[in-house]
Parts: C-alpha cells; structure tokens; sequence
C-alpha cells in the first residue's frame, strides 16, 4: 500500500531510485520464493522485531494513533495489535476526494499478529507510544537468560 | 564576479539540507485543497517536534525530520520492516502562497502543515452589473 516507506532520496538519483524501488516493488510480488510468515511492503503499521537480552523489544509504528486508539492483546506467544486510524478527517471534517492532490497515507482499521520468540513472561509487558512509534517491552523468563555458573575446586 | 561567488554559495546552502538528507526515507503524505489554504500531512514516526526542520526558500518547500537511532543494545532483530532512518521531502510552492502564515503543528509523528493562499488569490465571486 505504502511503498514509499522503503524509497530514501537520493538528490541525484532521485526519479532513478524510484524506478528501481517500483521495481523491486513488482520482483517482490513475483518472487518465487519468501518467508511464509512475511508480510508485503508497505503493510501498516511497520513491525520492527528486537530479541534482546533480557527482554524482547517490538516497535510498532503508528503515526496519528493515539494511545488510547489501540488495542493490545498477548496470547500463547503471538502478540496482536489492532487499531483504527482515520486520515481522511481533518478538523473533524471529512475531506472529499476531489479536493486531494495526493494521497498516499494509509486509512483504515488494521490488525497485525506477530509470534513472539520462545520463553517471554506474559505478565511483564509494558507499552509506551511515543512520537508515533508504539514500544511494547516484554521481559524474558528468569530461566531463559543466561545464567553464570560457579566452578568449584575439587 | 562576487555576484556570481554569492550565486554559487547561495546555491550549496539551497543544496545543503538535501545533501544532509542523503539516504533518507521519503515519507507518504496526503495533500488537498479548499478556497482557503493548502493542508499537507507528513507520517513522520520517530521524530519529535524539536527534530523536525522546515524550510522555505523561494518555491521550494522542504520537510527534514531527524530520526533518534536506538542505542545499541546486546541482542539482535528478528525482523525490521521498518528502518530508522532520517525522512526528507521537498515540494516547490506557487506564488499563492501566504509564506509568513504558514504554520506548522506535529502530533503522534504526524505533521500538519497549514499553508494559506494569498488573500488576491482566493476565489472571489464577480457581480454582474446590469
């Protein structure tokens, strides 16, 4: 939907780079071969995935979605997120379609499972939206992080 | 001689932020129009309003948010659809435009920017005399 999000300028190569990136766009559809949990380009909102030490970090990116506008749920290690974001209201207005020049932001409701990595602790998550990136940290099972073991001397 | 050094100087400075902004992601924006003004809105996650830079020189119009990279900590990412990266965006503005009454506003990583057309522009309706 959005394939802008993975086109970076270049003041030289500029109308290049889009051609490339309206490309890869088309091979990325064709592409024979892909991972079978792997989403299109440009799907909303953006998923980041952080397997940290001890916890696991996932940034959602939702401009113009207010904290309260989402909806958080874990279950048997998939994570999902859902929410509303509406661009077509401005001033609590509705903007028709004849006064657009461009529209290219996503509009809609979404939804997006993502599956965790093995041994997280359900019961400490926490979520923050900030600047349009929602962080949910989720901490890691004290048996799941790596323990330093004592030698003794025989 | 000096006139054309200006020129040349002038010109790298116009250059300079779109030199900075090299690599940087193109974000999607919706543009439309009333009687009134121009409304732009810009997706810009991860940049806060004090990153954001804006700039107006003569026609062209640009939009340069500075993206805070996460620090580097032990682990590694599963996936990342998203990278943080910078965001850039220029656009050239016609004559209509009222550049002192621009205004800017960010919300969620969402700018909106208002740009108000000249009062000789806006529409007017002609009495027809008889």
């Amino acid at each position: 939907m959005i394939a802008r999000w993975y086109e970076t300028f270049d003041p030289l190569f500029e109308d290049f780079n889009r051609l490339r990136s309206e490309l890869d766009r088309l091979f990325d559809i064709a592409l024979p071969l892909s991972n079978i949990r792997s989403v299109p380009r440009g799907t909303f909102p953006a998923v980041n995935l952080h397997d940290g030490k001890d916890a696991v970090t996932v940034q959602v990116y939702i401009p113009g979605v207010s904290a309260d506008k989402v909806e958080l749920t874990v279950q048997n290690n998939t994570l999902s997120i859902s929410g509303e974001r509406d661009t077509q209201r401005c001033d609590d207005k509705e903007i028709t379609p004849e006064r657009y020049h461009r529209r290219e932001r996503f509009s809609g409701s979404f939804t997006r499972v993502i599956s965790l990595p093995e041994g997280i602790d359900q019961d400490k998550i926490n979520a923050v939206c900030k600047d349009g990136i929602l962080t949910i940290t989720i901490a890691k099972r004290e048996e799941q992080k790596p323990k330093q073991i004592a030698v003794k001397a025989a | 001689m000096a006139a054309e050094k200006e020129k040349a100087l002038s010109k790298k400075e116009e250059r300079s932020l779109s030199e900075v902004a090299k690599g940087a992601l193109v974000p999607p924006v919706d543009i439309f129009e009333d009687d009134e003004q121009v409304i732009l809105f810009a997706d810009l996650p991860g940049v806060a309003k004090e990153n954001l830079n804006l700039q107006i020189d003569k026609d062209t119009l640009q939009i340069y948010g500075k993206v805070t990279k996460p620090s580097d900590e032990a682990g590694r990412y599963e996936y990342t659809e998203f990278p943080a990266k910078d965001f850039y965006r220029a656009f050239t503005i016609g004559e209509e435009i009222d550049r002192d009454k621009i205004s800017a506003s960010m919300s969620n990583g969402v700018l909106k920017l208002v740009l108000p057309k000249a009062e000789r522009m806006k529409p007017r309706k002609i009495e027809i005399k008889f």
